[in-house]
């Protein structure tokens, strides 16, 4: 937890939501081929792990779009054609 | 053999991150008003809402992408997008509202509260076919404009974002069929977007309006 939030300040502010919303995905993947893999995780009760999957995945989805596309956008391309404005 | 190394330059790679980072928000809210909507409807029907939900939003993507600068020159497009999600979001509220008075008091033999699943197939299908088509408005600009110059980052955003949706979707019903009350954060997520929508649109329309 420490060093998310770490990371959290050190990240650039415009990637922050981006890059939590690529991880939670990831982590919804890698849940739900655990589940694939071994059908016990998606037996537990009362949460199995596609409820854990399908909860990260809304994080995600909610993380991308709440995150600021244009900056990001911004941020990826190459330095030569990056605007002056953003410094 | 097949030349990649024009792939590999700062300039594609970069075009390539661009179009992961839009398709991911794309996908995004596609995802959750596909998954959102399949969420009403009984198993057999599910899939084919979330197929239905997949064909519809690729379609208009790629058709929208076709005239994207067509429709640059319309002025108050966004604020007309963002007002019929906004109408989406009233349907899919009424849905939920109305399915957790059905569901109140209704337990089946093993003293679990029943499910009932009220809405039909064509519900849902209009339903994400009219999101789709305001969500499509949005952001199929930005992809055009990331990936002008690099055909195969816009083919392989395309195809990323197909699956992404295809599988967020599937995983976002699955839980909302178990656990309703999460519906709402869903919902909650798509009247941002049609808020964000509305907002820009309007700020779009207002210098028209007052000049």
């Amino acid at each position: 937890m420490l060093a998310l939030a770490v990371l959290i300040f050190l990240l650039p502010p415009e990637i922050v939501l981006p890059l939590f919303s690529v991880a939670a995905l990831a982590g919804a993947a890698i849940v739900a081929l655990a589940a694939l893999v071994a059908p016990r995780f998606a037996a537990l009760k009362p949460v199995n792990a596609w409820d854990v999957a399908g909860a990260l995945t809304l994080i995600g989805c909610a993380a991308a779009i709440l995150g600021e596309i244009e900056p990001l956008l911004e941020y990826l391309k190459p330095m030569p054609e990056r605007s002056n404005a953003r410094g | 053999m097949v030349d990649i190394s024009h792939l590999l330059t700062g300039e594609a790679l970069a075009a390539f991150a661009q179009v992961i980072m839009i398709d991911l928000v794309l996908a995004g809210d596609n995802a959750v008003v596909i998954g959102l909507a399949a969420a009403g409807l009984p198993q057999e029907q599910r899939r084919r809402a979330i197929i239905v939900g997949i064909i519809a939003a690729t379609v208009l993507r790629i058709a929208f992408a076709g005239v994207a600068i067509e429709l640059l020159h319309i002025v108050g497009l966004l604020l007309a997008g963002g007002i019929l999600l906004l109408w989406v979001c009233w349907k899919m509220w009424r849905e939920l509202r109305s399915s957790g008075h059905e569901g109140e008091g209704m337990f089946n033999g093993n003293g679990n509260a029943a499910a009932v699943p009220r809405k039909t197939f064509a519900q849902a299908a209009w339903q994400i076919v009219m999101a789709d088509i305001s969500m499509s408005l949005d952001n199929v600009l930005a992809v055009a404009g990331a990936a002008r110059d690099h055909p195969a980052a816009l083919v392989f955003g395309l195809g990323l974002s197909i699956v992404l949706m295809g599988l967020a979707a599937n995983f976002i019903a699955g839980l909302l069929v178990k656990h309703r009350w999460i519906a709402y954060v869903g919902l909650a997520i798509i009247l941002y977007v049609a808020g964000d929508m509305i907002w820009r649109g309007a700020l779009e329309v207002w210098p028209g309006l007052a000049g």
